[in-house]
């Protein structure tokens, strides 16, 4: 399993961009590592680990998504009880901190407000920079959706970051 | 090449992915069509763009905690695994929140109509705030059903614009953390009302959000006001 260690950033960074959340990103990584871990996954017998990898990350994190969605209360443990002065000394997390710059607020809000399957793919593609073709195994669609649906999420977020006042001109050619 | 051919070989072009002719031609054209050049530079900053987003990296003991798994092989052990795990994201989430509510629902207090917890928090416009709401129940209690209303100015960043939310769910026996990631949209505030139904009674939460400006931004927000003001004399 301490073979895992040279892919665990990359797999982290991918389920914090996806999930925005840093708790929720580690829940996904540990799940996914414990489902390795039970099904003995080797790592050396695979074609393209980090690929293949992504792919786990990213059904853990649909799984994730289902459940959070069919019930919105996690159970904690009972003897979980602590005051709210011992709660309210957190420290601001980094992440937060980092997106707080104005600009790239403005980009992860337009990101944020895309259809899920648009803002995974700009996420896969765009920020962490997997190919077309990698993805069509990881997210198991075919290339040419792939490509449509690439085509209308970057026009999207391109329309709702750089929106003019005015009526697009017409083209002088063509 | 026509406007129409570049919109087609957009992504192959940004990605890198066209012919040394196709690339000729598509250069040969946004030389000559302004709109289509204006176009492209837009993508080519929004793509510069989502390549600067910072890669985050994870949090002081990330790969202890997920390998802290390994020592244990027998299933019971795994399970004490899950149940710490928990307690660990439980906790964690609360004290980024900064704010947890911890209320008690016991078997008296669950049923009474008319019930009403009053709390007030303060947001900072468009800023997430993760406010976990924490019920203890001796019991577990199944069918109850736990109902969000938001009021204008107000929402929950996972469900933009929904002002009524309802889940059928299991109110379990111990702590149930309910995360809520508020996002106050203007300065208005507002009012979140949680209602735990039980065999048709109620029980009700009520969070008061009020909204503050960040104190870094108090000097160019009021300039800003005054500026405009000052505008509409003049007019």
């Amino acid at each position: 399993m301490r073979e895992m260690q040279p892919y665990l950033k990359t797999m982290y960074r991918a389920a914090l961009r996806l999930t925005n959340n840093e708790h929720d990103a580690e829940d996904i990584i540990q799940d996914f590592l414990i489902k390795l871990y039970e099904k003995k996954v080797e790592i050396k017998s695979l074609d393209n680990p980090s690929t293949w990898m992504l792919r786990g990350v990213y059904n853990q994190y649909i799984d994730h998504l289902r459940k959070s969605k069919r019930n919105p209360i996690d159970l904690a443990d009972s003897h979980n009880e602590k005051s709210l002065d011992e709660l309210s000394n957190g420290q601001p997390d980094p992440h937060v901190i980092t997106v707080q710059h104005s600009e790239l607020r403005r980009l992860q809000q337009a990101l944020n407000e895309l259809p899920e399957d648009h803002r995974v793919l700009i996420i896969f593609h765009d920020i962490e920079g997997y190919t077309l073709a990698e993805l069509e195994k990881v997210l198991g669609i075919p290339l040419g959706t792939l490509k449509s649906r690439l085509h209308r999420a970057r026009k999207s977020l391109k329309n709702s970051l750089f929106m003019e006042p005015f009526i697009e001109p017409r083209r002088d050619t063509g | 090449m026509k406007c129409s051919q570049v919109d087609k070989l957009l992504n192959d072009y940004l990605d890198g992915n066209l012919s040394p002719v196709q690339k000729m031609d598509f250069n040969m054209h946004i030389r000559q069509c302004k709109t289509c050049r204006y176009n492209i530079e837009q993508y080519k900053t929004l793509l510069q763009q989502l390549r600067d987003i910072p890669a985050p990296s994870p949090r002081y003991g990330f790969e202890k905690r997920v390998f802290s798994f390994l020592g244990s092989t027998t299933s019971n052990s795994k399970r004490s695994f899950r149940i710490s795990h928990l307690l660990v994201t439980g906790l964690g989430t609360a004290i980024t929140a900064g704010l947890a509510m911890w209320l008690v629902l016991t078997p008296a207090t669950i049923i009474p109509n008319k019930s009403v917890e009053k709390i007030t928090i303060q947001l900072v416009p468009e800023q997430t705030k993760n406010i976990n709401l924490v019920f203890h129940s001796p019991h577990d209690f199944p069918g109850a059903t736990l109902k969000l209303e938001l009021t204008d100015g107000i929402e929950l960043a996972r469900y933009p614009g929904k002002k009524l939310l309802q889940w059928n769910t299991t109110i379990k026996k111990g702590a149930n953390r309910l995360n809520l990631p508020l996002v106050s949209r203007d300065y208005r505030g507002g009012k979140l009302l949680a209602h735990i139904i039980r065999d048709g009674k109620t029980r009700t939460f009520s969070i008061d959000v009020i909204t503050s400006r960040p104190a870094s931004q108090l000097n160019t927000l009021e300039t800003l006001s005054m500026n405009s003001f000052q505008e509409k004399q003049n007019v």
